[in-house]
């Protein structure tokens, strides 16, 4: 049954008193004015001395008894079919165990790009298993390949996939396949819809139009994929860098994968970063737990790098052409986009999100998956959006500028966000948005401000369950076998467990990935935090109230008015009885007390479903030599109720590091003569450094939400939505030259330099083409 | 533990099909399952190829992945 | 990683007769030739480690100039206060290169023999000019990074930070060789694909080198060097102007040499000219920055790259001049 209650909603200034119905044995949002000792402090990682001296062990470091090593053999080639696979040499070499092929284990024999799994070796050693990679000869049949989607969308390409598949299909809207009739419906409504948003635009005051591109950026974590795999009495141990514990466990267990292991534990219990390209077990997951069995005993299968840069991820290209009509009043009308992407050899998937955060009218939008030979895309922080937001806040600045409005009061204009509305105002304070500057190319050295929106929904919601324990001497636990990729989970489920237990931080000891520990979300769509820190303080919750039980019954108290608080026994109302935790504890009869809950129905009344966020940037271009330096980022940013400033700040600085990365740096080259990544290295595949990161102030908003009995909402895709956005405009506006691809490398910048003084030289240059 | 067909997969998709939604969110998954049937940024894997083609060679995606594909699981693979 | 044999010799004798016996290489650091080991495109049975050799890693300081033993590391060069005082500009260079932690282990003698960045060379299954093969893969793929200037044969640049600097002072390169000791200009030492592809600097068979000598008589009365990279946290220059202004107080005997444009430190005579201290000077010598320049498809930005540097070098010399 659920129960009523009455919270205040809201942040800042703006409060409002709101009833919702909550799940029967919940426990209520903690209030504005509440007296708490932890959550809203800024509190280190838990585990940040482990991680910064080396003793965090990651899956990387595992060294079970016997473990010897896997490589996986890589096709060299940019398409081509795997006609024969020949071993027998291999298998002959010193310390060799165990030879899988692909086209056994996967039931495909294809390799349709430069760096497709082809076999996998187990050895003594590292150089062993090397040995024999490269003693095993394959017969190929090289096809022709396509790995620009430039390249794939030319009339007689060569084809990228196999049978029936064209290189370039429409994804949204989705064509449905073997659904008679509705596709022609669908090309009827879509033509209609062009044709009106066609009108609304043309009827508008102001017309403005441009062609955007981005590059395809690796997920490049730290940490590669893979895992390391022992077989224990038939039951599977692996030790996985997984952002999906649970997941990667499906997949491994599944009666229709390639492992089928009959019980599989996943160890991740620390993770060095995925970025959403670790949620599936992969290739590799599946060779290194078939390696050990066929080995008999544990094998290390980590991809090296150029294997990660090949096949581990990246988040897709696009091409997004956009038309934008607006009125002189600043309100947007009508848009038409039409986008193109690669997500590798499929065509889905690719898609760019320039159509959220702003109302932007009527919109007529039509995206296309190119396939071409390379590396599968996957969900890569904020799918969809970083490049999406670079086009459409491109365009803001072009349709604010031609209208003769403010930048930011053009955004304001047509965006209804609540909490978006005040974060402007302090980026713009913050960047110091009226400041002079010598902007426009004026002077060799000359500098810019540009600013941006980002959009998220990530209350999170079921599939937690925390388990609290309370030993009769004690001993605080908190379990939840989801993974901690980066993000500070560890630290906050174990702040919101003493919080809630009136506890200190040191007294609560914290177990994560580990799938033998109750159920966890996968660390996607940034809900993480917002999933699993409910469960845990519903668990710490009844977990107290049990205690509170025992002490009642022994000291003859009413259960219903105790509470814990510093480390004491409380009457609400009335201060402390003098007793402590422990001696509380030592009440139990019992070993211990366990509580296992789930995580709470989400609340469906609340403040806002969705974080807001607004980021400006500072930026100094060099027009001697084309460098961009990145002074300043302002992230505004809101998740919620911050339960750890310090981790949440963190998160923001992350994303916006990512984010300054893929604005300048960051690009996956490709070979086109034979179909290769040119940079599957740290070398060629350029990360911001130190020396390029610029100063990053963050701002946090705090939101009561009133979404759950902790009110988080995740910040791990947020912020990396509108930092390459910001930068890009940041740049147009020192140059007073639009820039219209990412990355914004010294090329870029001497060549709109050249072009933009060349236009000067022709007044007569038509308005709103791309110069 | 040895997973039958998850709970979430619609009646008439291959149990092979994997994307990240299935992982997230399950209070209210079918939906979200749903979403991505026709999301713009979703990837869909199959079990057997790890790969987003299947055993057919043609591409993983709930509209295709459906009985009556020649790598379709027959029943009895079904254990 | 393919296994291979590691020999420390005792004396240079020793050094050239074992890595004339079959498939074998000299290791310094071994910054570049193991990461080129692991890459599979160099596969020495054997490496002969230079660094047990006696005496060539101190750095002399006498009246005729700065001798600096091959083996002596990057980070040692640029903090001696000597080098610092009278070649600053081999300071400045050595500091922009690679990262603090390659710096600490890099020699001076690896950093001059290195091998060039090119993608495709640093690929394996690409073959070319460079490794024995014939044509050029950047000519028609992607180069963006590679030379405008002497990219008929082989695209790729000459990587070394020291190298245009060397060139500018017209450093002694001393060389051990069969037939005992021999030198030659750093102009001499580093060579086009048109004297020999396979090679990046004239050392013979056998030969290694032992120390660089910095002469006296080419300090500079005020000097430059202006670099542009994509990132400033370790990254390789794309284009770089190494300037040398009144060497050995000489009025008029300057230097301008290119670095990261062409296969070996390019010095412009035609630019130093333009460098004679009048209003234009920076108009003069910047403008004709590209002349003989023959781009490719995607590197045409180096030429207005390197005419912003030149601007940027004689203004940084001149203000130091002054200052």
């Amino acid at each position: 049954m659920p129960k009523e209650i009455q919270i205040k909603v809201g942040f800042g200034d703006q409060f409002r008193d709101l009833t919702v119905r909550i799940q029967d044995d919940d426990v209520k949002p903690w209030q504005p004015g509440d007296r708490l000792n932890l959550i809203g402090q800024s509190t280190p990682r838990v585990d940040a001395v482990a991680k910064v001296t080396g003793t965090a062990n990651y899956s990387y470091d595992q060294k079970p008894k016997g473990m010897i090593y896997g490589k996986i053999l890589r096709s060299p080639h940019g398409n081509a079919d795997i006609v024969s696979i020949d071993i027998d040499k291999a298998k002959k070499l010193p310390g060799v165990r165990a030879i899988l092929t692909a086209p056994e284990i996967f039931e495909d024999e294809s390799a349709r790009y430069a760096g497709a799994e082809v076999a996998a070796v187990a050895a003594d050693t590292e150089m062993q298993a090397e040995a024999a990679l490269r003693a095993i000869e394959v017969e190929y049949d090289i096809k022709p390949h396509c790995v620009t989607v430039e390249d794939a969308r030319k009339e007689g390409a060569p084809q990228v996939g196999r049978g029936e598949q064209v290189n370039v299909a429409r994804i949204s809207p989705r064509q449905r396949r073997g659904r008679r009739g509705s596709n022609s419906d669908m090309d009827e409504r879509l033509a209609r819809q062009e044709a009106a948003v066609g009108k609304v635009i043309q009827d508008s005051d102001v017309v403005v139009e441009g062609e955007f591109s981005t590059q395809v950026q690796t997920h490049a974590p730290l940490e590669t994929h893979g895992s390391v795999c022992s077989w224990e009495d038939g039951r599977l141990i692996c030790w996985a860098s997984s952002q999906a514990t649970f997941g990667f466990r499906n997949e491994l267990t599944s009666n229709w994968g390639g492992v089928r292991a009959k019980s599989c534990q996943i160890l991740s219990e620390y993770v060095g970063g995925g970025f959403g390209s670790k949620f599936s077990a992969g290739r590799e997951g599946v060779l290194g737990a078939l390696l050990a069995k066929e080995a008999g005993v544990p094998v290390h299968l980590m991809l090296d790098r150029s294997g990660e840069q090949l096949s581990a991820g990246n988040r897709p290209d696009s091409l997004q052409q956009m038309k934008m009509g607006v009125n002189k009043d600043g309100v947007i009308q009508g848009t038409r986009i039409r986008s193109w992407g690669t997500p590798g050899t499929g065509t889905g998937g690719a898609g760019a999100h320039n159509d959220g955060i702003y109302n932007i009218g009527e919109v007529d939008k039509i995206e296309y998956g190119v396939r071409t030979n390379t590396g599968g895309a996957k969900a890569h922080r904020a799918p969809g959006w970083p490049q999406g937001a670079f086009a459409l806040e491109q365009m803001m600045d072009m349709a604010a500028d031609e209208i003769g409005m403010d930048r930011v009061e053009f955004r304001k204009k047509n965006d209804e966000h609540p909490i978006r509305k005040v974060e402007y105002d302090i980026a713009k304070d913050r960047i110091k948005w009226n400041r002079s500057l010598t902007r426009n190319g004026g002077a060799e050295i000359c500098q810019g401000l540009g600013i941006a929106s980002n959009l998220w929904f990530s209350a999170g919601g079921g599939g937690a369950s925390a388990l609290v324990r309370i030993t009769k001497d004690g001993q605080v636990e908190v379990r939840n076998g989801a993974q901690d990729i980066g993000t500070g989970t560890r630290t906050v489920m174990g702040m919101v467990v003493a919080e809630e237990l009136g506890l200190e931080m040191n007294q609560v000891a914290t177990r994560i990935g580990n799938t033998d520990d109750p159920q966890g979300p996968a660390s996607g769509g940034s809900t993480t935090i917002g999933t699993v820190t409910p469960a845990a303080r519903l668990a710490a919750f009844h977990a107290k109230k049990e205690l509170m039980e025992i002490v009642a019954d022994r000291k003859g108290w009413d259960a219903s008015e105790l509470d814990l608080k510093d480390q004491e026994v409380w009457r609400i109302g009335e201060g402390s009885t003098g007793m402590t935790f422990e001696s509380a504890c030592a009440l139990m009869d019992d070993d211990a007390i366990e509580v296992l809950k789930g995580r709470p129905r989400r609340n469906y009344e609340g403040f806002s479903d969705t974080n807001a966020g607004v980021q400006a940037a500072h930026v100094e271009v060099n027009q001697a030599t084309g460098a961009v330096k990145v002074l300043k980022v302002v992230a505004v940013a809101d998740a919620g109720k911050i339960l750890n400033p310090l981790t949440s700040e963190s998160q923001v600085r992350g994303g916006v590091i990512q984010g300054v990365s893929f604005a300048l740096f960051e690009r996956r080259i490709m070979d086109r003569q034979k179909g290769r990544m040119l940079n599957d290295d740290f070398e060629n595949y350029k990360m911001l450094g130190s020396m390029d990161c610029p100063e990053i102030d963050v701002v946090l908003l705090d939101v009561y939400n009133g979404k759950s009995n902790t009110q988080v909402m995740g910040l791990g895709e947020p912020p990396i939505v509108a930092t390459a956005a910001a930068v890009a405009n940041a740049v147009s506006d020192a140059l007073g030259v639009r820039m219209y691809d990412l990355p914004i490398t010294p090329k870029k910048v001497l060549e709109a330099i050249a072009k933009r003084d060349a236009a000067k030289e022709v007044p007569a240059q038509k308005k709103g083409e791309r110069l | 533990m040895a997973m039958q067909k998850p709970e979430l997969l619609p009646e008439d998709v291959c149990p092979c099909l994997r994307t990240k939604t299935m992982l997230l969110n399950t209070e209210y998954r079918r939906s979200a399952f749903e979403d991505a049937f026709t999301a713009d940024t979703a990837f869909f894997h199959c079990l057997k190829t790890m790969a987003y083609h299947g055993p057919d060679g043609d591409d993983v995606c709930p509209d295709g992945c459906r009985p009556g594909r020649a790598c379709y699981p027959q029943p009895d693979e079904v254990t | 990683m393919r296994p291979f044999k590691v020999i420390r010799p005792t004396n240079e004798k020793e050094a050239m007769e074992q890595v004339s016996k079959g498939n074998a290489s000299y290791l310094a650091a071994g910054t570049d030739l193991l990461n080129r080991i692991k890459e599979h495109v160099a596969s020495p049975d054997s490496v002969v480690d230079l660094k047990s050799l006696p005496g060539m890693n101190t750095i002399e300081v006498t009246d005729q100039g700065i001798w600096i033993g091959a083996l002596v590391r990057l980070s040692a060069v640029s903090s001696h206060t000597d080098v610092l005082s009278r070649f600053p500009a081999v300071c400045e260079t050595i500091i922009h290169a690679a990262t603090p932690q390659i710096r600490n282990m890099a020699t001076v003698g690896g950093n001059l023999c290195q091998k060039p960045r090119c993608w495709y060379l640093r690929h394996e299954g690409y073959s070319c000019v460079k490794n024995g093969g014939t044509g050029c893969w950047a000519r028609d793929g992607e180069n963006e990074f590679h030379g405008i200037f002497d990219n008929q044969i082989c695209s790729a640049t000459q990587p070394s930070n020291l190298a245009p600097v060397l060139v500018a002072h017209e450093a002694v390169i001393e060389i051990a060789s069969k037939d005992g000791v021999r030198e030659l200009t750093a102009d001499q030492f580093f060579i086009g694909p048109s004297s020999d592809p396979l090679r990046e600097v004239s050392l013979e068979e056998g030969e290694f080198v032992r120390r660089v000598m910095l002469p006296e008589s080419t300090r500079a009365g005020s000097w430059a060097y202006e670099e542009a990279r994509e990132k400033q946290s370790f990254d390789w220059a794309q284009a770089s102007v190494t300037l040398l202004l009144d060497r050995g107080g000489r009025k008029g005997d300057h230097r301008v040499v290119l670095g990261a444009v062409s296969p070996a430190p390019l010095r412009r005579s035609d630019i130093e000219k333009k460098i004679d201290g009048s209003d234009d000077e920076i108009a003069e010598a910047s403008g004709i920055a590209g002349a003989g320049a023959t781009p490719l498809s995607e590197n045409g930005y180096k030429i207005p790259m390197l005419k912003g540097l030149i601007g940027k070098a004689i203004r940084s010399a001149r203000s130091r001049k002054e200052g």
